[in-house]
């Protein structure tokens, strides 16, 4: 028997165990359309030789007195017909299941993988891999040196959290213990936050929150909207600015239209992530990435322009993304943990400590996005893919964006049952004689006897 | 495809009306429809249902109650009682169903509750010690019995319920407590209780020691 089959949580990942609850249950699925019916065995087989290259996806969760902890699996993942609605819970308290899931239906294969475990980069190694395997098993390919399973430079099992944000000098000096905590308190002021300090929010300032109502079964609403990506990205460059920023511009002022209350003033706030793995170099295939907040205020009275928020976003988001700023922060972070005062807190403490910070930072927060760019497969695999897109959990209206050969998929996802957001942002593009179709899952009783 | 004209989009799916802005949708005759990426699932629950239901069987009770006091009155007990039981009933299913995955988990939790129930309704009826004479030490006994031969009769992984085991035989030594104050009308329940527990506990470090161990670092691990 192995000694040490388990592992330490990364810093991202405690928040997403605190913050999950039955409409937001933190999991994240990545679907593929292929041009045919998927064949399960040959899934299956797929998987279980890129279950191999994975040693993290080994992993399940269980729960220690102070902390949580991955415990590795002995059995093997099996892949499974798609019969629920999308992003089920994962991870369930005393169940030893694995925090990813492989469905298919029809020609459609997905991942689905809960956060604590990976983020959208690393899970989306892991699905490329699978459906390259997959489509190669199917098709009898030849095994492209470039593109071979083994060949993907990942360092499986590293926390880089801990790597580029970790004081390396083990001090065992008294001021360890509340250095700390002093740091805590004055956190930095103006540069994005995974975690907001709750005292620092400025008390005047009330950022808008989308609400409405949620679906009977907590089940996801969603909305898949497909557009040609040369059109899109066209429009973005006449307001030079990224796909990101615009899309999000785009939104905020659906967002407006969308708005229950006439205010003096409306401050709507989008949450985007940042992928750290591009600001300091790491193939690690878990959590690695923090998130910022751009915000914009609409004046009333005053004609809203798509360009100066666009502007306006590019603005804020820029300082964000340099290192410095962003490693200062990440070290209190990651300090945090070495605190042993913070250490001995009972995890249930801890859970909770955790959930009231989460709900005082989702108070700044309007709505959420999420880029995950442009998928790169290998050629030969593609005429047998129609699309790719992803979507994730959410406890506000959020989308993800993806691009895949000439289709930009953008993908919408809200716990309510209400869709005027999507309608304002669609009918901006279709305003503009942009063809785009629409996908809308079915969340009501009255919707899924419509047939 | 469907269309709705409305919004100047296509629509996959079987819509009869757009799912953007609820405009019906002229369905052509001969129509070529996309097919949805979504599955169409039926509910699985309710919200609404749910708390409907809740509320529905709580009030039944309490109508029960003064129905049956209406056609024969007693004292024995009042409203607060019946409110408490629903209560506990409640807590209870909530308890079975958060740890339905782990029976040894279920049984610990429920023994730490019940327990705090009789040690309640004790103090609340004047303090005659019926729940730390009998009550406790009893409840001891028997969730000790009941994961011992859960775990020789179904299969469980030992690792998963070692730790409950443990946990429930140092509870099981609390009525040692008991006894030492002098709390109790009649030590035997508590006397069983506490030989049984550190036998319990004594025997299994023995024999499962280098496994104990392991799972107590791992879950304590700071």
């Amino acid at each position: 028997m192995e000694t040490k089959n388990w592992i330490r949580l990364d810093n991202a990942s405690n928040i997403f165990l605190a913050a999950r609850n039955s409409v937001d249950t933190k999991v994240f699925r990545l679907t593929v359309e292929l041009t045919e019916a998927v064949n399960p065995t040959i899934l299956q087989q797929a998987l279980t030789r890129i279950y191999e290259e994975y040693p993290l996806f080994h992993s399940v969760l269980r729960r220690g007195i102070f902390w949580y902890y991955l415990e590795k699996s002995d059995v093997n993942p099996r892949v499974q017909l798609e019969t629920k609605p999308p992003v089920q819970a994962i991870y369930e308290e005393g169940s030893k299941n694995f925090m990813f899931r492989v469905l298919y239906k029809e020609n459609r294969i997905h991942l689905e993988v809960f956060h604590a475990l990976t983020d959208g980069t690393g899970a989306m190694w892991f699905f490329e891999d699978l459906v390259t395997e997959y489509i190669r098993l199917q098709y009898e390919l030849e095994e492209e040196k470039e593109y071979s399973v083994t060949s993907r430079e990942k360092e499986d099992l590293e926390d880089s959290f801990k790597r580029y944000f970790r004081e390396k000098k083990e001090r065992i000096r008294t001021d360890r213990f509340y250095d700390p905590l002093k740091k805590i308190v004055r956190f930095g002021s103006n540069t994005g936050k995974f975690i907001v300090n709750p005292f620092e929010q400025p008390a005047s300032k009330k950022v808008y929150q989308v609400k409405g109502t949620y679906t009977p079964d907590n089940r996801p609403r969603i909305v898949n909207v497909h557009m040609p990506v040369k059109e899109a990205l066209a429009l973005a460059r006449e307001m030079d600015v990224s796909l990101t920023m615009y899309m999000t511009a785009v939104y905020i002022l659906a967002v407006y239209e969308t708005r229950e209350v006439q205010e003096k003033e409306t401050t709507i706030s989008v949450s985007i992530p940042i992928n750290l793995r591009q600001l300091f170099p790491s193939t690690t295939v878990r959590n690695f990435f923090s998130t910022t907040t751009v915000e914009y205020t609409f004046k009333e009275g005053e004609e809203p322009k798509l360009y100066n928020i666009c502007q306006s976003l590019n603005e804020q988001f820029k300082p964000q993304l340099e290192k410095e700023g962003l490693e200062n922060r990440l070290k209190r972070y990651v300090e945090f943990e070495t605190i042993p005062a913070a250490r001995i807190i009972p995890r249930p403490l801890k859970d909770l400590g955790l959930k009231v910070v989460n709900a005082m930072n989702n108070r700044s927060i309007t709505v959420a996005m999420s880029n995950l760019g442009r998928v790169n497969l290998p050629e030969e695999t593609k005429r047998h893919i129609r699309n790719l897109y992803f979507y994730t959990s959410v406890i506000r209206p959020q989308f993800c964006i993806i691009s895949y050969n000439d289709t930009l998929n953008v993908t919408f996802t809200s716990p309510y049952v209400e869709t005027d957001i999507f309608k304002h942002f669609v009918r901006f593009f279709t305003d503009k004689d942009i063809e785009v179709i629409v996908d809308v899952n079915k969340v009501t009783s009255e919707e899924l006897n419509d047939v | 495809m469907r269309i709705c004209e409305n919004c100047q989009i296509e629509i996959k799916g079987h819509w009869s009306s757009c799912p953007l802005c609820a405009t019906p949708i002229e369905i052509p005759e001969k129509e070529s429809l996309k097919e949805s990426s979504f599955l169409n699932v039926s509910l699985q629950y309710d919200r609404r249902k749910a708390l409907q239901g809740f509320i529905r069987i709580s009030l039944i009770i309490v109508l029960l109650y003064f129905v049956i006091q209406l056609i024969r009155p007693f004292d024995f007990f009042g409203l607060e009682y019946v409110l408490f039981g629903i209560f506990i009933i409640w807590t209870v299913i909530a308890i079975l169903i958060q740890k339905r995955r782990n029976l040894a988990k279920a049984i610990v939790y429920l023994l730490i509750f019940i327990s705090l129930v009789c040690l309640y309704f004790d103090y609340t009826n004047g303090w005659r010690g019926w729940s730390i004479t009998f009550a406790i030490p009893i409840l001891c006994i028997a969730s000790l019995l009941a994961i011992f031969i859960g775990i020789q009769s179904i299969e469980l992984n030992i690792r998963d319920y070692i730790l409950y085991l443990q946990l429930v035989a140092l509870f099981g030594i609390i009525p040692l407590l008991f006894l030492i104050m002098d709390w109790v009308g009649h030590p035997l329940p508590s006397l069983i209780s506490v030989i049984l527990s550190v036998v319990m506990f004594i025997g299994v470090f023995i024999n499962y020691r280098s496994l104990v161990i392991q799972e107590f670092q791992k879950r304590m691990h700071l």
